[in-house]
């Protein structure tokens, strides 16, 4: 390349008036005005860009997780296990993005959530932990969401007519047993527990304020499940973070794109409480 | 996104920023679409950002995102029978140099013989060209950026080259032809 010279090199074998059509293409760069304009856009659009992404493994995981509920005989224990998982990961989201938004919002009178959470059966009440005494098929049991002291309390189980702050130690117990070492392990569930640790971990973060670590720790979980199981539940946070984080504007037109996406979600009618 | 990855990310559209506009802008982006463009470069290099290795340079790295999205848009243009390389150039800029003095008509004139030699080259092609002729690199570092040999940007450079005469030579027939058929008519 060393015996090629420029054509708007002096010496050059071009001539003037091809020169001069290279000249007219040296336009001058965009103002600063415009690129700060499109790093505010792209700071916002950031925050968004994980629902795109994300879309197809949604879909693609809720396939999966249709085909597991009526598949064969080898998945049932699967699916068993994750629906139970499930269950847990989304109460557990659930609380948090509650919790949020009632900070947000004004204190308000208690509301019933129509979520369906799947859960074991037989899972024994409270610890509720997956073990070989659980039934092939997987139940479904509502949530009603009672007030901010007693929230969010499975029906069905033993521990439901337990006082409220016992009820909501029982599924902190709960959520402690799933990270117990000796539960049965797959891949499907290690996705899973790892979904929820680094939910529950961004849920945490939101609550002490450090929503930069939050954010972080969203953004660690979207880039490490690209298939995500508990997608609604980091979304409800992502939402929640970004009206914290006084991006209103992205966390409104995410939460719109949410709420038309998933109506039927457990977390709808927060977010629908915090868009107002 | 760590805080590290942060500054890290927001040092590489503040120093690349200008490059990837003018880049798009040369691979043929309308200029109604560049912020958008640039915007989705960004958002590429952001979401790439792990990975990113020391042997490509971040110019190579950005400049890639560019071709690939302008590359996109043009398949997306010629899919909705748009022009996109006429549309380069904003119709309002033409307007204005029409009713402006005469040299603003003449550079919009060479602007827009620039925009079909471009458009006359394959893609590789006017990346080579563009980023040899207009952003002033060296061969070695057009090699760099797009991550061909030294060879392949000579070859390129070279086809583009006579792409670029052979429409240049064709304007000036033109014109010539325009000037004896109105001196005949005279």
């Amino acid at each position: 390349m060393s015996e090629l010279k420029h054509w708007l090199d002096e010496g050059s074998d071009a001539d003037e008036f091809e020169r001069s059509i290279l000249r007219a293409g040296l336009e001058a760069d965009p103002p600063q005005v415009t690129q700060d304009q499109i790093w505010s856009n792209l700071m916002g659009t950031l925050a968004v860009a994980p629902v795109l992404a994300t879309t197809a493994g949604v879909e693609s995981a809720s396939a999966k997780a249709a085909t597991a509920g009526i598949g064969k005989a080898s998945t049932v224990w699967l699916a068993v296990a994750k629906g139970f998982v499930v269950g847990l990961a989304v109460y557990g989201a659930t609380a948090g993005v509650s919790e949020i938004s009632d900070r947000i919002a004004a204190p308000r009178a208690p509301t019933v959530a129509s979520a369906r959470v799947l859960a074991p059966a037989k899972a024994p009440s409270g610890t509720a932990e997956p073990s070989n005494d659980m039934p092939a098929t997987p139940v479904t049991s509502t949530i009603d969401e009672a007030p901010p002291a007693s929230r969010a309390v499975p029906h069905g189980s033993a521990s439901a007519s337990a006082p409220a702050a016992n009820r909501r130690q029982t599924e902190r117990g709960s959520v402690a047993s799933f990270e117990d070492p000796q539960q049965p392990r797959n891949a499907r569930v290690s996705q899973l527990e790892g979904e929820t640790r680094a939910l529950r971990r961004a849920r945490d973060e939101l609550r002490a304020g450090k929503l930069a670590d939050a954010f972080a720790s969203l953004e660690a979980s979207r880039r490490q499940f690209s298939a995500p199981e508990l997608y609604q539940e980091r979304e409800a946070l992502m939402i929640e973070l970004l009206f914290r984080s006084g991006q209103r504007a992205a966390a409104a037109q995410r939460a719109r794109d949410f709420l038309g996406r998933f109506p039927e979600s457990p977390h709808a009618q927060q977010i629908q409480t915090s868009l107002r | 996104m760590s805080d590290g990855d942060f500054a890290n990310f927001e040092a590489i559209y503040r120093e690349h920023f200008a490059f990837a506009w003018r880049s798009l802008r040369r691979l043929g982006v309308p200029e109604r679409d560049l912020g958008d463009a640039a915007q989705e470069v960004f958002l590429v290099v952001h979401r790439k950002l792990q990975q990113l290795d020391r042997e490509r340079s971040v110019a190579g790295f950005v400049y890639a995102v560019c071709l690939r999205i302008a590359s996109n848009r043009r398949r997306s243009a010629v899919q909705r029978h748009e022009q996109l390389n006429r549309e380069s150039e904003p119709p309002e800029a033409t307007e204005q140099a029409l009713a402006a003095d005469t040299e603003a008509q003449r550079l919009n004139e060479r602007r827009a013989l620039l925009a079909e030699a471009l458009a006359a080259m394959s893609l590789e092609q006017r990346a080579a060209f563009t980023l040899f002729e207009l952003e002033g690199r060296t061969g070695e570092e057009v090699a760099t950026i797009l991550s061909v040999p030294a060879a392949t940007v000579h070859s390129r450079l070279r086809l583009a080259r006579e792409i670029f005469r052979r429409i240049i030579e064709r304007h000036r027939a033109r014109e010539h032809f325009e000037l004896r058929r109105v001196g005949g008519e005279r």
